[in-house]
């Protein structure tokens, strides 16, 4: 009743208040959800941008030596750094290209990283000719810009039977390897890591190298202590290698580009060019293999299962569905490393579908070759080299066991990806049978064979009864296979047959019961007509532990045969926190001459660190 | 004033989930990471020889999670749990047919509760099977999570009779001790859960004493063993 009271002034001006506060609300309810939208519509953007469009992933490899014989081995450790030259530990596949002058591929592989850091080796072919090689190394990331911003370096390589190494005819000078690469402007974004030289050589003395001495006689024992002096780290792991090789001549110190270069000239961050998607994405998980499936008049055909598979002992499946741009994508876990990879395709009226699979090694060389120039004094060391790796080998076959330190990775056990079959059938252990129809009377009753189809369908012993759907059939774990084929396979050629015997559901596929058959003869492939197949390699090189040669205190019985190392030790994982030290022990070789402790290594924060030591062996 | 405040919330809140979907659906994804999902491989079951229990514990299909052998979880999925047959079965949403999920391929799933919406957590545990020496994958769900932590078995046991079938909800509970060993039992007892804890027995046995503790529910069990866990 008190409402009554107020007068009508008073009443007109609560009423306005009121108006304004509601109008106020309103603005600011609307302008809040403008911002947030904007707001919002920016940090997408921007997000999306920083995550992959226009940060450039690097990569940095190290070799431990820059000369080669054909069919020795390339010891190989690097890192991978993200846009703000930090070790980019979400990145696990790296790839490396080995190319020859004339840009043909040698060699195509990809590494496992583990975090961030490349740990492999290479065997050179036999059969390479003389010359300059290129050694090349990219992520999947990288691929989505151009292809300059690859990480290079050039290594030359004598053929082991090239006596006269006529193609080292000329003493210019070896060209610089980023002569021809124009630098895009960077945006600077976090420019610690490009640190004044005055810095660098702090972080340097931060790290000591000591050996217990500095000429050593053949087949002594060598003893480096690494120590991490100052706290100049603030608590970051330091990734560390040794590589105890020949000392590299003066003349060759420029075939690669050192790290502290390479990481200032190469941008950070790259504008967008015109690709408005981006189609290599990062391999944060595991290697991913994607491409197109198109008509023979070039549409793509979209929404289509496309199917994976491998020859192993062990059914594989995968599977994913095209886009609408016709394109498929696989996730490749470690199980299929170093495994051709098949993919089918449902192609009913034959030949129409293609499938193109997006070759990670398709990149082109940004620089000018330059082969026939290598200095003319690098032909004794190339021609001593020659005589040390036919030693080497002699010595192989003698059985010189170098003591390396061998880790097991653990592996991750895969089943079937059907399960377990519920029956096991070795027609071996009955009388013979001349093709699968008369198998399939006699020792296979949960099997049905349609003659006119010529398709087996499977007892699902659930319902008790035979279903009218065809069976998922697999030859040797392949799917698809020619019916065709295996109906004129009999006991003598099926070494064993499985059956899963239940309606199965993997992912979104209906399989009706599975048939699968093992051939004695391996590897057989019998591809059905009905679809389209490509096979794609799949190489990954080996992982490569620290190597260390004999050990001479133990192995005094090989005393006799020679041993002409010239990397004495490789190390790509050597770990230090602030203020801890590790010792590191070695043999050397037989091989007199000076030796080159370098140690490389990068922090978990981006700091770059190096150095290094002579040694002599002396007779 | 208040309402100042809540337009400010609004604000963000409409911010927070605008955020999240465009970042979903922004065309600067090539690909729908969907295809990457694990696929699962489950079993067809005959569901008509399976009896739809009215009584049964999470008869009906509801949304979940699945959390996989190698961590990765799959959610949304329209999945139920069968106390008769200790199975995840899980269907599509076209289909009405429902398959049982391979266990091996599992650590668990979360489910939703159609009547309070919240999620009951099941775990798969290697359970090693009472007087045998046998042991066998078995979903547990998870009541206490803890220093000790407490599972209950949601089994539904048939008993076929000669004109009808009955189904009797059997629950067995599991403690699983710091030191990773299990004890499992069925009945309600203050003695048998202090007696599992000699270092704290006294402690537990004064505890219950001075709170009149009843120990007559599985709430009462539960409420008992998070006493164990903060003492």
């Amino acid at each position: 009743m008190n409402y009554f009271k107020i007068n009508s002034k008073s009443f007109k001006h609560l009423y306005e208040i009121k108006i304004c506060r509601h109008i106020l609300m309103v603005i600011l309810f609307a302008n809040f959800t403008c911002i947030s939208l904007n707001a919002n519509s920016l940090s997408t953007k921007t997000k999306v941008d920083d995550c992959y469009y226009s940060k450039l992933q690097k990569i940095y490899l190290n070799t431990n030596k820059n000369t080669y014989i054909s069919g020795e081995e390339i010891y190989i450790n690097g890192y991978v750094l993200n846009a703000s030259n930090i070790p980019d530990t979400t990145c696990k596949i790296a790839y490396i290209e080995f190319v020859n002058a004339s840009n043909q591929k040698i060699y195509t592989s990809s590494i496992n990283l583990k975090n961030s850091i490349i740990n492999s080796k290479i065997t050179l072919p036999d059969t390479l000719s003389t010359g300059y090689y290129w050694l090349k190394a990219f992520t999947n990331q990288m691929r989505n810009f151009d292809h300059k911003y690859f990480f290079s370096t050039k290594i030359i390589i004598a053929n082991q039977s090239d006596e006269q190494l006529e193609k080292l005819i000329s003493s210019e000078n070896i060209p610089n390897i980023f002569e021809n690469i124009n630098i895009t402007k960077t945006n600077g974004i976090n420019d610690e890591s490009l640190k004044n030289d005055d810095e660098e050589t702090k972080m340097n003395k931060s790290i000591v190298i000591q050996c217990n001495n500095k000429i050593f006689k053949q087949r002594q024992k060598v003893v480096i202590k690494i120590s991490l002096k100052n706290t100049i780290l603030k608590g970051n792991i330091l990734n560390l290698s040794l590589n105890v090789s020949q000392k590299k001549i003066d003349e060759l110190q420029n075939l690669t580009i050192p790290i502290e270069q390479y990481l200032k000239k190469t941008p950070n961050i790259i504008s967008p060019t015109s690709k408005s998607v981006l189609n290599y994405l990062p391999e944060n998980k595991f290697k991913i293999i994607s491409g197109y499936i198109y008509s023979k008049s070039g549409i793509p055909i979209i929404n289509r299962y496309v199917y994976l598979s491998t020859i192993d002992t062990l059914a594989n499946l995968k599977y994913c569905m095209t886009d609408l741009n016709g394109r498929y994508f696989f996730e490749l876990e470690k199980f299929y490393d170093n495994k051709p990879i098949i993919l089918q395709i449902k192609d009913e009226n034959q030949e129409s579908i293609k499938i193109e699979d997006d070759d990670k090694y398709n990149g082109e060389l940004p620089y000018r070759t330059s082969y026939e120039y290598i200095p003319f004094n690098i032909k004794a060391l190339l021609k001593n080299s020659q005589k040390i790796t036919l030693a080497n080998k002699i010595n192989k076959t003698f059985n010189i066991e170098s003591v390396n330190s061998v880790k097991i990775e653990p592996y991750t056990v895969i089943n079937n990806f059907y399960g377990n079959p519920n029956i096991t059938i070795y027609p071996a252990d009955y009388d013979e049978m001349i093709d699968f129809k008369e198998m399939t009377r006699n020792i296979l009753p949960y099997v049905y064979w349609n003659n006119n189809k010529n398709i087996a369908s499977v007892l699902d012993f659930e319902k008790n009864k035979i279903p009218n759907n065809e069976a998922f059939t697999l030859l040797n774990n392949i799917p698809f296979p020619d019916p065709a084929f295996i109906s004129k396979l009999g006991t003598k050629q099926i070494k064993k047959v499985e059956l899963k015997t239940n309606y199965i559901v993997y992912g979104d596929l209906n399989l009706y019961g599975i048939l699968s058959l093992t051939t004695n003869q391996k590897n057989i492939i019998a591809f059905n007509k009905a679809y389209a197949n490509i096979t794609i390699p799949n190489q990954v090189s080996d992982k490569i532990f620290t190597q260390k040669g004999p050990d001479y205190e133990t192995n005094n019985n090989k005393i006799d045969v020679s041993d002409l190392r010239q990397t004495l030790y490789w190390n790509p994982d050597i770990k230090l926190n602030t203020g801890s030290s590790t010792i590191v022990e070695f043999y050397t070789s037989d091989l007199q001459t000076e030796y080159s402790a370098e140690l490389k290594g990068i922090c978990s924060n981006g700091t770059i660190i190096s150095n290094n030591i002579t040694i002599s062996v002396i007779q | 004033m208040k309402l100042i405040l809540l337009s400010c919330i609004l604000g963000l809140t409409v911010e927070n989930l605008l955020a999240q979907d465009s970042i979903c659906n922004s065309k600067y994804y090539p690909i729908n990471y969907k295809v990457f999902e694990p696929k699962l491989l489950s079993i067809g079951v005959n569901e008509k020889t399976l009896p739809l229990p009215k009584n049964a514990y999470y008869s009906y299909w509801g949304t979940g999670e699945i959390i996989l052998s190698n961590g990765e979880k799959l959610i949304n999925k329209i999945i139920r749990y069968d106390g008769v047959t200790d199975n995840l079965l899980i269907r599509a949403e076209d289909s009405n047919e429902g398959t049982a999920i391979v266990k091996t391929q599992l650590k668990g799933f979360d489910i939703k509760l159609q009547k309070t919406n919240k999620y009951l957590h099941f775990i798969l545990l290697n359970y090693k099977i009472p007087l045998s020496n046998n042991y066998e994958l078995k979903y547990f769900q998870l009541l206490v999570s803890g220093n000790a932590s407490l599972y209950a078995s949601r089994k539904i046991e048939r008993f076929d009779g000669e004109h009808s079938v009955e189904l009797r909800n059997r629950y067995t509970y599991l403690i699983i001790k710091e030191d990773g060993s299990m004890v499992n039992f069925e009945n309600y007892s203050k003695r048998y859960i202090s007696n599992q804890f000699p270092n704290k027995k006294r402690i537990l046995r004064q505890l219950f004493r001075k709170l009149n503790f009843q120990l007559n529910s599985e709430e009462s069990l539960i409420k008992a063993i998070e006493l164990y866990n903060v003492l």
